[in-house]
């Protein structure tokens, strides 16, 4: 059965944070998912469309990239869900950045820990957590989910997105 | 004194002989820093007019001040040249030890300038450089030149050498070191074989390794870099990761099922069986060992052995471009046949990416009947490619036209459209149409079409730093700007492009503020590689690559692709370059007396 890995405010909205939902494609899983916890219908769905807001991965895929809600899925699929970010807050995924290396940033810029995945720099709290990886043919690439959020996000977000700036070749 | 440097470089002038040394301007350090930046600031000193095969083109071999430290990833080396085969500044990199040696030998650097009458080597040791009579090495192979000079001179020493493609002015030859590491790309073997340097011996020993400046702050720095590069979720994970495993590799079935493999010369964009000359397959039926570079826990050099006629031929490195290039590109995917192409191609001292693209582009040229001579191929002749490629080193019938690069040769047969080629150099192994970025990235590298100068395909296919859709052009530009000046940087370091898997800004600037022994931001390394794209730019205007020059082959923006993942795809240009543009701060590609005064490279070119 495809699992469901959910992130910020849809945890606190269903109350956990990773369940698993029967269905063979992204559509069913969600349509099961909203029997289970109505009150995510809202947050999930304009209409039968899938919400512009909220981004759903499977395998660290959007799936607006694939086939959308149609997008078939096997048993031992991923999916993860993220809420569209509360107000002026910013969020986003970043690939290749451990989770233990942010925490060293933010600590070495001045940030406090208050909970597992929970930050506060001055004007400002971070939010993350890992999500499920990118997988490619052999290849599988860590993604760290980042939110950040208070009348400083936007300085913050800056030097975070500057920090997790990575390339390859 | 900033550390991490020798503060020593050798100008040799070859024809008359005489060497000289110097300490590096301690500002051009800090402007930019070492590797490419530095080497492209002496042959932006030297001059854009110069003829790239003349005696007053400069030929750089140049190291960085991580160079043979303890930094993880830093064995690498730049040659920085004009190109002969573009006419625009180059600079291409190496593997191995050389670097490192380099550095223990007591040099940040070597500039080769003039001509020698007869065949020379040089050798590096004890901070000198000496000249030697290298005329029993002439027409040798480059793995032949390895081991000579490694009788000569002893196990220890590294051997850098051009094959008989260099000496031949073949436009697209390079150098090969003794751990098979090429400088692959942009023809600066040829450059040497202009000059009669056969090859560079470079001796060292590693209790010359520079110590940084502030021990404590390189601790940190060094501990921090190790482990992101260690974490077992990184692709570069020894013996987990996929780059680890399976080596660059790894991405010939990606990209095939993307459609974003350019086959038969780019008339298709994936090919049937590509499984066969993928790194998965490599590493379960053809593999030998995993090698390594200087300082590197992550060891994606795959060493092989090939079958051919009974023979048995082992070699490194099964690289994924080298395996596209030979393999796909020419229409076949013969495990054995195209490792024994690259084996050749390193053998005579020849670029493998360039060198496929002149097979592939004389096979579409015979079955177009563009070029009707008895020697011409057609796509999947595998043994007819050996004979071209041996052809093209030694100047033979067609291969001496190919020999001046598919480019020349497409041109020069009045059908300039199928050669794929973006200011006379010729694509790598991502086809634009499946890669959008990489439209803008080939189109804007200021060494030719390029893979290396922004990896897009890092954000486009595995989500680094964040993932875009390989099918949308939008926030390509701004992409390819970070890619470029990130890339810049770090090349002048000189740390393997691999590293930027696992590491960003802030753990660059901690490990060369420990060095230098003075602080350096995220935001300066960023600005530092900045002013190198942009000096390089500078340099390409003045020698006559201005307005326009930034273009894609016509097939990538008129024929749609043809395979799944990308189906009926066209790359669109245009929207792109106008992001990029607005992002740099250019007009048409042109870099602007502000832009040049902004980053400082005006005034200081004017001291
Ligand atoms: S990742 Fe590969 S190419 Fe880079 S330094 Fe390590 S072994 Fe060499």
């Amino acid at each position: 059965m495809p699992k469901v890995n959910l992130y910020a405010t849809f945890r606190d909205l269903t109350g956990t944070s990773q369940l698993q939902v029967e269905g063979r494609t992204v559509g069913e899983v969600l349509a099961n998912l909203v029997r289970r916890y109505p009150q995510m219908r809202e947050e999930l769905f304009e209409g039968e469309a899938l919400a512009e807001r909220v981004s759903v991965f499977l395998e660290g895929r959007d799936v607006r990239y694939l086939e959308g809600l149609s997008t078939p899925l096997a048993p031992e699929a991923t999916l993860d869900l993220f809420p569209p970010v509360a107000g002026g807050g910013l969020e986003g995924r970043f690939g290749a950045l451990p989770p233990w290396l942010l925490e060293h940033y933010l600590t070495e810029w001045g940030g406090r820990k208050l909970a597992d995945g929970t930050y506060t720099l001055p004007g400002a709290r971070v939010r993350f957590a890992e999500a499920a990886p990118l997988a490619v043919g052999s290849l599988s690439i860590p993604q760290l989910w980042v939110e950040v959020e208070g009348e400083e996000a936007g300085a913050w977000w800056k030097r975070i997105v500057l920090a997790a700036s990575r390339g390859g070749g | 004194m900033l550390g991490g440097y020798a503060h020593r470089i050798a100008r040799i002038d070859l024809t008359s002989g005489k060497v000289e040394y110097f300490a590096p301007d301690p500002k051009d350090l800090e402007m930019y820093v070492g590797g490419r930046g530095l080497g492209v600031k002496y042959v932006f000193e030297n001059g854009p007019q110069v003829d790239p095969l003349g005696p007053e083109n400069l030929l750089c071999i140049m190291n960085g001040p991580l160079s043979g430290t303890r930094a993880k990833m830093s064995g690498r080396l730049a040659v920085v040249t004009k190109s002969p085969l573009t006419g625009t500044v180059t600079d291409s990199h190496m593997g191995g030890w050389t670097a490192a040696k380099l550095k223990w030998a007591g040099f940040d650097g070597l500039l080769i300038k003039g001509a020698s009458e007869k065949p020379v080597y040089l050798l590096v040791k004890d901070g000198e450089v000496s000249i030697h009579d290298a005329s029993d090495l002439w027409g040798k192979t480059t793995h032949e030149v390895h081991r000579l000079l490694q009788e000569r001179h002893g196990k220890e020493a590294d051997v850098m050498a051009i094959g008989p493609a260099g000496e031949n002015l073949v436009r697209f030859a390079n150098w090969l070191n003794n751990d098979e590491r090429a400088a692959g790309r942009g023809g600066t073997g040829a450059v040497a074989g202009s000059k009669k340097l056969k090859a560079i011996v470079v001796v060292g020993k590693q209790d010359k390794m520079p110590q940084p400046k502030d021990p404590e702050l390189w601790k940190e720095a060094d501990r921090l870099a190790s482990a992101t590069i260690n974490d077992p979720k990184n692709v570069t994970a020894p013996k987990k990761g996929g780059l680890s495993l399976y080596g660059t590799n790894v991405l010939m079935n990606i990209t095939n099922v993307m459609g974003a493999l350019p086959t038969y010369n780019a008339q298709h964009t994936c090919i049937e069986g590509a499984e066969k000359i993928s790194g998965e397959y490599i590493r379960e039926h053809r593999l030998i060992k995993d090698n390594t570079c200087h300082a590197c826990p992550v060891a994606c050099k795959k060493m092989v052995e090939v079958h051919i006629n009974g023979k048995t031929i082992r070699f490194e490195s099964y690289e994924y471009e080298s395996a596209w290039a030979l393999g796909a590109h020419a229409g076949h995917t013969d495990t054995d046949w195209t490792g024994y192409a690259i084996y050749l191609c390193n053998a005579f001292g020849m670029d493998t990416i360039e060198a496929g693209n002149a097979i592939a582009v004389l096979m579409e040229a015979t079955e177009k009947g563009y070029y009707q001579g008895e020697d011409g191929i057609r796509f999947g002749d595998k043994e007819g490619e050996i004979r071209i490629l041996e052809a093209i080193a030694y100047r033979k019938g067609v291969g001496d036209m190919l020999a001046e690069g598919p480019a020349r040769f497409a041109k020069a047969i009045g059908h300039p459209e199928i050669a794929l080629e973006v200011k006379g150099q010729s694509i790598p192994a991502y086809d634009p149409r499946g890669l959008k970025g990489m439209g803008i990235a080939y189109a804007t590298s200021n060494r030719g079409a390029c893979h290396l100068r922004a990896y897009t395909p890092a954000s486009e296919i595995l989500g680094v730093p964040y993932k875009t859709d390989p099918l949308a052009w939008e926030g390509k530009g701004k992409l390819t700007k970070l890619f470029q000046d990130l890339s810049a940087f770090t090349d002048s370091l000189d740390l393997c492009k691999f590293s930027q898997f696992a590491e960003g800004p802030e753990e660059y600037a901690k490990q060369l503020a420990a060095y230098w022994g003075r602080p350096v931001s995220p935001e300066e390394i960023l600005k530092i590689g900045e002013r190198i794209y942009n000096l390089e730019r500078y340099y390409n205007n003045l020698a006559g690559w201005a307005e326009g020059s930034d273009y894609l082959p016509k097939r990538f923006l008129e024929e749609p692709s043809d395979c799944a993942g990308s189906k009926g795809q066209r790359t669109e240009l245009d929207l792109m370059l106008e992001e990029y543009y607005r992002e740099r701060g250019w007009e048409k590609g042109v870099v602007p007396p502000a832009k040049l005064q902004e980053l400082g490279i005006l005034s200081q070119a004017a001291d």
